[in-house]
């Protein structure tokens, strides 16, 4: 199969006979980055479904207004971010999860989850993770896992690159501080 | 037992997995929901401007069907006649004295009002026997005369 450029794709979409065709192609370039992505910030296979689902109707529906100045996969991280962590905030609120309890919540869903598939080490390092500030959380998970660039992440975060290396030392600290004490 | 302190030591290896053909089958159901969401905003933008419209003609004819109303108020129907507000100024400002004591008393009638109900009888009755008022002085005169030789 052709792997089409974002460009590509996007001047198909603009063209309505290759819309649906083109849209297609984007889902199926980017749904296991997202896919991932999403699943490092809600955890269970479901949530991450449905958040996932959402972030590909939301891209469908402001599709013809993306502005090409930024790059496409940017653009998703971004709505995929946003609804991820607008369902958390959801949650909170459906299941009157006090703000500090959230990450011990998602701890114990992850235990219990029968799509995780890690060994001991990786689990202790998935509750490190969990014990991090929401925004560190984020930080790390996008540099260390989905390797992206800084640049991309300030767009993404809409955070200086500055305060993402920050964030991001910090991150590396306390998970390392809680693998030894743990 | 071997310790991991370094997150290096760990690898970045996803922990976690998904359903089997999940990936194979998800850009089909996404498209499904596409394609229904769009669906959706066609009907709601293709009968947009006729609701409007109907919206708008409903607005029109209820005005003028209330001016018309108020234009073309039959009389009889009025319930504010000049004839009845003339009327009720007239009751207001005649409301007089005898209206008020009787109203006091009870509804009761007057000595005044017994008085005059009784000259009228009279004067009644001199008619019906054509009796005329020079007559009736003559007679009353007569009568007193007579009244005062038998004294």
């Amino acid at each position: 199969m052709h792997d089409y450029s974002d460009k590509e794709l996007l001047e198909m979409f603009k063209e309505s006979d290759f819309k649906n065709f083109a849209f297609k192609q984007i889902i199926k370039k980017y749904q296991e980055r997202l896919y991932w992505h999403i699943r490092k910030i809600v955890i269970t296979h479901e949530d991450t479904d449905d958040i996932l689902q959402n972030t590909f109707i939301k891209v469908w529906k402001g599709l013809d207004q993306f502005r090409e100045d930024s790059k496409l996969y940017t653009w998703l991280y971004r709505i995929a971010t946003n609804e991820s962590l607008t369902f958390l905030k959801q949650k909170k609120k459906r299941h009157y999860i006090p703000f500090m309890d959230v990450e011990h919540h998602l701890m114990n869903t992850l235990e219990s989850d029968e799509y995780f598939s890690g060994n001991q080490i990786q689990l202790k390092l998935q509750k490190a993770i969990l014990t991090l500030p929401e925004k560190q959380r984020l930080v790390f998970n996008m540099k260390y896992f989905d390797e992206l660039k800084y640049e991309d992440m300030s767009k993404i975060l809409d955070t200086s690159v500055g305060a993402l290396k920050a964030s991001y030392h910090h991150a590396v600290k306390k998970i390392e501080k809680y693998l030894k004490d743990n | 037992m071997q310790k991991h302190h370094k997150i290096s030591d760990i690898g970045k290896e996803q922990p976690f997995k998904v359903p089997g053909n999940y990936f194979k089958d998800l850009p089909e159901q996404i498209m499904e929901q596409c394609q229904e969401k769009e669906q959706k905003r066609s009907v709601v933008e293709l009968i947009k401007p006729a609701i409007s419209l109907a919206a708008m003609f409903i607005g029109v004819a209820l005005i003028a069907y209330l001016a018309i109303q108020v234009i073309d108020q039959p009389e009889g129907k009025n319930p504010y006649r000049q004839e009845d507000i003339a009327e009720a100024e007239y009751h207001d400002q005649y409301y007089n004295q005898n209206e008020l004591m009787e109203d006091i008393n009870g509804g009761e009638s007057t000595q005044a009002e017994q008085d005059s109900e009784q000259t009228d009888q009279y004067i009644e009755y001199l008619l019906n026997e054509d009796i005329d008022y020079t007559t009736l002085i003559n007679e009353l005169e007569e009568d007193s005369r007579k009244g005062k030789n038998n004294q």
